[in-house]
């Protein structure tokens, strides 16, 4: 009986940290005061410019951070700690919902990932690469980041596809 | 052993072969998947170079879009465009998954040659967001720097893609199922190597189990066959120590139990045969492992050795090569006993006195024994050795022995047999001989000389027919006085009656002549009745002075009718007939004997002229004379012969035979011109039963006879004989001393009776009885006649004193005369009874006279004798 006991009041708890974010998404999301590096369309119920959501790098960096550890397939052997909002909370903040999403990067690159790779694999819009931010030179400033080192069956070359780098707007659809 | 001949290839090969099968196959498919990769990335960088030629295009692009409206295209798209294009260089260059395009020869040079011409571009766009004029120039040919490298890369890329890598990936996967072939058939050549290696290690892995199966089948069969021996085996190694003992020496050391183990040690297996009695010794038990040691350190010869129980062990040590002892133990026992069992018979055989030689197969001795040597009449037995076997025998028998007896001895083994066997000196002589065949086709001879032997079978083949001839003797004499007791009832007969002739016939005429001489023949018959009688009996005979010549006449008057006609009889008899003592038939038969003999001498010569000369003289021996006869030791009664003088010249021999005493003596001889005889005839002419003749012809007892009568009445004999011309016979008899003797008076003439009397006889010959009556009668007695004892008991019974004398025969059947006249007797004692005997007997004369029987009378019973004895007991009466 603990044990049910101990896990609704987990429940509980949980979901009463997730409360204000909720709360949050379902206010109008700010208007970026810095550069737009983000844009959220499509689908968006909570635009603020248009449309469309739009994001500067301080409002990403408002939304909680996740710091995710691994390799990836352009840095060789090197471990790289990358940092930044898991992309459904982006998604939330703009109110976007939907079954598959656009990522499309500054040279127009782009590339379709299904809903579930974000509600269940924890990706994130990395914004920072071992604590630094990532100029368009080196990928940045943007990068869609897997948990490779974590799970190692999303490390194959279709979930590299899916990494895009540079990236300046996400269609849901 | 099962040989499996299947190839076995060894798990760790099996292993190796797969390890190396799936290390190549893994190699080759990694090569192949990084040559894949490297398509791969070679496409995904001929991408990534595309993308750096559109980021290339779009920098250009902006820069102269800038020139065409700064408004459109502000500058920020142009620093955009750099950084982009900058973001790409390091994708191409470093991007992990475009190292295949980095790989393409001049590739990265291209590459970093477009990077390097990316300064003087923006050293152009610094220019332009300057303001400076007149830029275009010089920004188009910056780009041309930039653009330049980056198409040619792409073009690069491409044209490999399309030409190179396109067929690479082709023959990539040509060269992948290549390299799989040249894999597998490395692989294949070097596992088929390897299986053969295995193969063949397989095989000689085999071979050694089998060698090594062998070896020991091998050892097996050695150990078995030194099992099977009858010689105890004990190998001890070059340590010393006990490698292997078979069976036959466990047995014999079977007192040593446990401790006959592998590895025990020579000396302290020594110690413990010692120690344990395994063996006799003769000293101290050290003295004796000490030198066993010792010896066996290097053995020489092999010894003897006796174990207890008296099993005797010929122990023959050798050292193998790498050092070992090697014993071996026979068991000798019973050689030793059938050595020494040998040696005991050779000494027998040394000592037999039968003759024992060997013979090799060539003929020659070996080996004689002294007794061989001696028989044969050589001085050792080793100067027989070499000698061929013929030698032994007589040439004859030798030639019968190898035709007849050594087949048979080759047939069957053995030959056992007589033969004559000749002497060094060359005499002959017989031997029993043994012939053996040897096994190494040699002969075993034993002889045996039997000349002794047969002498002595001979002799007692004579003594034995001797005996035999004297039971024949025996019983001839009692045949003879049976016969003679019937031949005395004819005679008695014959005489009685013929003196009834004389008698009654005219004095002097020419028939009673006759009857005269019917008489005297019975008479002379009744005497050699009675010397029969007493020569059946062996008993003295009576002797009486008489008259030789008279004698000599009576008996060649009666011989003359048994002579052929053609033997002419000379005789010359001495003037004066001289005296002799000795019975009449007797000398007369000496001198039928003689004749008989001279007879038959003539008859086997043949002669028609045959002659017997008989002669009669007296002469003196005074010791020089009869020709060698020499006065002896008292009455000379000596059968032996004296002398034998062979005289080879002239074939003459002579004999003397018994000694005389000095004085006058009657010499009577017998010339014969017969065939004569040799000297060993003579030799043996007095041996009783030798005789000559044809068997049945002579009894060989004559001259026996004549020779025991002659000895009897101390006379001897003389022969002397040739060849071919004749014999002669000297008789020598002493002349009798006593000449007043005088002949027997003739006997009275019977008288009448001279009273009358009443007479019974009786007797069981119905002649005889016949005769006495009748000549009784005559006399004027009355005579009552009977034939058998019962007859007359009953008429004596009837009526005793009817009879004034009983006259009974002795020999009857039911009732012997003398227990007649003791039945008789006992009726009337007083009765004369006179007794007629068929021969004289003393026995029966004593218990008769003890019977009462008053008178005896010799059958056959002269009447005028019987005569006088009735007229005699009549008168006592």
């Amino acid at each position: 009986m603990n044990k049910y006991l101990a896990i609704s009041i987990a429940c509980f708890a949980f979901l009463c940290v997730l409360s204000p974010a909720q709360s949050r998404a379902t206010e109008a999301l700010a208007v970026p005061t810095g550069k737009v590096v983000l844009t959220v369309g499509g689908q968006v119920t909570l635009p603020n410019a248009g449309k469309v959501t739009t994001f500067d790098m301080a409002m990403l960096d408002a939304l909680p951070q996740v710091t995710m550890v691994t390799h990836t397939p352009w840095d060789g052997s090197a471990v790289v700690t990358f940092r930044g909002p898991l992309i459904r909370d982006i998604l939330a903040a703009a109110g976007a919902s939907g079954t598959k999403a656009r990522v499309i990067a500054l040279n127009d690159y782009a590339v379709m990932i299904p809903a579930s790779d974000f509600n269940e694999d924890g990706v994130i819009l990395a914004t920072k690469r071992n604590g630094q931010r990532m100029a368009i030179r080196d990928k940045g400033p943007l990068w869609v980041i897997y948990p490779l080192a974590d799970r190692p069956d999303l490390d194959v070359y279709g979930t590299y596809a899916k990494m895009a780098w540079q990236v300046k707007a996400i269609d849901v659809e | 052993m099962t040989r499996n001949w299947r190839i076995r290839i060894p798990a760790p090969l099996w292993f190796a072969t797969l390890g190396f099968l799936g290390a190549a196959f893994v190699s080759v498919y990694e090569i192949t998947l990084r040559q894949k990769e490297t398509f791969e990335s070679f496409r995904t960088g001929a991408w990534a170079v595309v993308q750096l030629d559109s980021e290339a295009g779009r920098l250009e692009n902006a820069i102269m879009g800038h020139y065409a409206d700064p408004l459109i295209v502000p500058t920020d798209d142009i620093d955009l465009a750099v950084d982009l294009l900058y973001s790409r260089f390091p994708v191409v260059l470093e991007g992990q998954r475009n190292s295949g395009m980095r790989r393409v020869n001049g590739m990265v040079d291209l590459i970093l040659q477009a990077q390097s011409a990316m300064q003087p571009v923006e050293v152009q766009i610094a220019r332009i967001k300057a303001g400076e004029p007149n830029t275009l120039p010089a920004v188009t040919e910056a780009l041309r720097q930039l653009r330049e490298p980056v198409r040619s890369a792409v073009r690069l890329g491409i044209a490999l893609d399309q030409e190179t890598f396109e067929p690479r990936l082709r023959d990539g996967q040509i060269g992948f199922v290549l390299d799989i072939g040249f894999v597998v058939l490395t692989g294949g050549f070097m596992v088929s190597i390897a299986i053969r290696q295995s193969r063949r290690s397989q095989r000689l892995g085999e071979l050694a189990q089998i060698a090594a199966e062998a070896a020991d089948m091998a050892r097996g069969r050695l150990v078995d066959a030194l099992n099977a021996i009858s010689e105890a085996f004990v190998y001890f190694g070059p340590d010393g120590r006990l490698v292997m003992a078979n069976d036959r020496f466990r047995q014999l050391h079977q007192d040593l139990g446990p401790m006959m183990q592998i590895g025990l040690d020579y000396p302290t297996f020594t110690q413990e045969i010692v120690e344990r009695g395994l063996v006799k010794l003769d000293g101290p038990a050290e003295d004796w492992i000490l030198e066993r040691i010792a010896a066996s350190a290097e053995p020489q010869a092999s010894f003897e050795m006796e174990m207890p129980g008296g099993r005797i062990v010929l122990v023959n040590e050798r050292r193998t090569r790498e050092g070992g002892l090697v014993s071996v133990r026979t068991d000798v026992t019973e050689i030793t006993r059938a050595r020494e069992l040998l040696a005991k018979r050779l000494h027998a055989m040394e000592a037999s006195l039968n003759g024992i030689a060997l013979v090799d197969p060539d003929g020659q001795v070996i080996y004689a024994n002294l007794a061989f040597a001696t028989i044969h009449e050589y001085a050792r037995p080793d100067d027989l050795i070499g000698q061929p076997w013929r030698q032994f025998w007589d040439p004859a028998e030798a030639m019968r022995i190898e035709r007849e007896i050594l087949p048979t001895v080759g047939r069957e083994g053995t030959w056992f047999g007589e033969t004559r066997g000749q002497r060094a000196k060359g005499g002959v002589f017989p031997q029993e001989t043994s012939l053996t065949r040897t096994s190494d086709g040699g002969l075993a001879l034993a002889v045996d000389d039997i000349s002794e032997r047969k002498r002595a079978e001979l002799e007692s083949a004579v003594l034995r027919e001797q005996f035999f001839n004297a039971q024949k003797l025996e019983a001839i004499g009692r045949l003879a006085g049976g016969i003679a007791h019937d031949f005395n009832n004819i005679l008695a007969a014959v005489n009685g009656y013929a003196n009834m002739l004389i008698e009654d016939l005219p004095a002097n005429s020419e028939t009673q002549g006759f009857a005269r001489s019917i008489l005297a023949a019975g008479e002379r018959a009744k005497g050699l009745i009675r010397e029969i009688l007493a020569f059946s009996r062996t008993e003295k005979t009576e002797r009486t002075t008489i008259r030789l010549n008279g004698l000599v006449d009576e008996t060649l008057s009666m011989l003359r009718a048994t002579l052929p006609t053609t033997i002419r009889l000379d005789i010359h008899l001495a003037d004066a007939s001289p005296l002799v003592k000795a019975n009449a038939t007797q000398i007369s038969q000496v001198l039928m004997n003689l004749c008989v003999n001279a007879r038959d001498a003539i008859d086997e010569r043949g002669k028609s002229d045959g002659a017997i000369r008989i002669t009669s003289s007296v002469v003196p021996i005074d010791g020089g004379c009869a020709e060698g006869l020499a006065s002896g030791s008292g009455n000379g009664v000596d059968a032996s012969i004296l002398r034998i003088d062979g005289d080879p010249d002239a074939d003459a021999t002579r004999i003397w035979i018994g000694r005389l005493s000095p004085g006058p003596h009657v010499l009577l001889s017998v010339r014969d011109n017969g065939i004569g005889m040799p000297a060993e005839v003579m030799e043996r002419i007095f041996d009783p039963f030798f005789s000559t003749k044809e068997v049945g012809k002579g009894t060989g007892l004559g001259l026996a006879a004549v020779h025991g009568i002659v000895t009897q009445h101390d006379g001897a004999i003389t022969i002397e004989s040739r060849i071919g011309e004749g014999t002669a016979f000297h008789i020598f008899l002493p002349v009798a001393v006593d000449r007043s003797e005088t002949p027997p008076a003739p006997l009275p003439k019977a008288r009448p009776a001279a009273r009358s009397a009443t007479i019974l006889v009786v007797d069981d010959e119905e002649m005889v009885a016949t005769m006495i009556a009748r000549s009784l009668e005559r006399l004027g007695y009355e005579v009552v006649c009977t034939t058998t004892p019962e007859e007359a008991l009953e008429a004596f019974t009837e009526n005793p004193n009817a009879f004034d004398i009983v006259i009974t025969d002795q020999t009857m059947p039911g009732m012997s005369g003398v227990d007649l006249g003791r039945t008789m007797l006992a009726m009337r004692p007083s009765l004369p009874v006179i007794l007629c005997t068929g021969y004289s007997d003393s026995a029966t004369e004593t218990s008769a006279r003890a019977s009462g029987i008053a008178a005896f009378i010799s059958k056959p019973a002269r009447p005028s004798e019987l005569a006088l004895e009735v007229e005699r007991l009549l008168a006592v009466a």
